[in-house]
């Protein structure tokens, strides 16, 4: 059974007994994909920074672009891939051992969707919302 | 426009005797298909973080924000006393971390649930905080891999085949089953929290081989396509400068031609006759790199719908 993104429905439209089919079927769909245990996995730090450095330097976190914060450890460079976009600096926390965020709104060449990359930094993750 | 924020609101519930509203069913497709974009969103790879030797604190840092009580580290190894420990904090420092985990283990792998609660580590709902894992090892000669580390919340989805039943043309919909659908669908987004985690593009200067390559990476199957970037290195190996496999299966070779590489894999046509994995199995792509110059650099391994 797979998900079918649903149709919106036009004020003085009837609902049809096949689009309240359509939307239980997507329901268990989402249930087959994730199951029962709730998951939410940890991020992992840049491979530059690892036990094998000498030999991964250069290494980046590459992110499909989804939520509106980036939130990162340590300086470095958000760079578009395809070389268009203009790069940008990022600043670590003046305030030690905590995370700065960006917001990536701000950046008027990556829309959601796009790819980029974050350089330099120890970690990078992108959130809904500034904690 | 994207997913800049998950606040989406479910609609309220119905009654009966009231008009089913166009904006009613909208409103619940709307509330479905934001948990859906998650789920069948970008599906991105997970980095295995390898280890030839020991494996320390201060190499290695895993970042989440706190939903969930069971805090899961896996560890694949086989050789013989490896201890593994697992240190929190609320700070990305190497400083004052709190121990939480630490044994020794005289085979792998090791799946390792820490409660959260209970562990000496407190960290409130939402909060951000920070895994740094260590594995000392014996004498084997063996990699080691830190397989991933994550937030478990046991039966946080709910199961909704109770509450859903198949209409037909001459069923009358009641207010029990819109609410029904409705109560199924917040049941669900209880266990769908927002994340989107970087993919790890490692770069290196050496050649992998099959056994010991460390550009190991696993995902599960939820979506048709596989997108593959890598940058080549320059020159060596021939037509098989790059070779990615699928499970230890080979999917494709590449020479190393020193630019940027991109291939998008159908999963239910893979190459060679390699199976589609199960929907819903993990499964493991790695690359073997033979080359005598240059960097090679894994760009992005990902699981999208669409091509």
């Amino acid at each position: 059974m797979s998900y079918v993104p649903s149709q919106e429905v036009e004020h003085g439209d009837l609902v049809v007994y096949t689009t309240l089919n359509q939307i239980k079927d997507n329901i268990l769909a989402i249930y087959n994909a994730v199951g029962t245990d709730a998951v939410n996995p940890a991020a992992c730090g840049n491979a530059e920074h690892t036990n094998h450095s000498t030999e991964t330097e250069g290494s980046t976190l590459r992110m499909f672009h989804t939520f509106r914060w980036l939130v990162y450890g340590s300086s470095g460079t958000l760079t578009d891939p395809t070389g268009v976009g203009a790069s940008v600096s990022l600043s670590d926390n003046p305030v030690a051992g905590q995370p700065a965020y960006y917001d990536l709104e701000s950046i008027d060449w990556l829309e959601y969707g796009m790819m980029y990359d974050v350089s330099g930094v120890v970690y990078a993750l992108e959130l809904d919302l500034r904690l | 426009m994207g997913i800049s924020t998950y606040f989406v609101t479910p609609p309220p519930y119905v009654e009966s005797g009231k008009w089913l509203s166009a904006y009613w069913v909208n409103e619940l497709n709307k509330f479905i298909d934001t948990g859906a974009g998650f789920v069948y969103g970008a599906n991105v790879a997970r980095w295995t973080y390898p280890g030839v030797e020991s494996v320390f604190t201060n190499e290695n840092i895993y970042v989440l924000r706190h939903k969930y009580p069971v805090l899961r580290v896996v560890f694949r190894f086989t050789n013989v006393s490896t201890t593994l420990r697992i240190k929190l904090s609320r700070q990305d420092l190497t400083g004052g971390l709190t121990q939480v985990y630490s044994q020794s283990h005289s085979s792998g792998p090791k799946t390792i649930d820490i409660t959260l609660a209970t562990s000496g580590f407190s960290v409130a709902d939402d909060e951000l905080y920070f895994v740094r894992v260590q594995a000392e090892r014996g004498t084997s000669t063996d990699l080691q891999y830190i397989e991933r580390v994550e937030e478990v919340g046991a039966g946080e989805i709910d199961n909704p085949t109770p509450l859903l039943s198949t209409l037909s043309a001459s069923t009358v919909v009641t207010a029990t089953y819109l609410n029904n659908l409705l109560d199924a669908a917040k049941g669900l987004s209880n266990g769908l929290i927002p994340y989107n985690l970087p993919f790890v593009g490692v770069q290196t200067n050496q050649s992998q081989t099959r056994t010991a390559t460390y550009l190991r990476y696993k995902l599960r199957h939820l979506n048709r396509y596989l997108h593959v970037g890598f940058k080549a290195a320059n020159g060596g190996g021939g037509s098989d400068g790059v070779i990615l496999y699928l499970n230890d299966l080979r999917v494709k070779g590449w020479s190393n031609n020193n630019t940027n590489n991109s291939d998008i894999f159908d999963m239910t046509a893979l190459p060679n006759s390699i199976a589609e994995p199960s929907f819903g199995a993990e499964y493991e792509l790695k690359f073997v790199v033979d080359k005598t110059d240059g960097v090679f650099k894994a760009n992005y391994l990902w699981e999208l719908p669409y091509l």
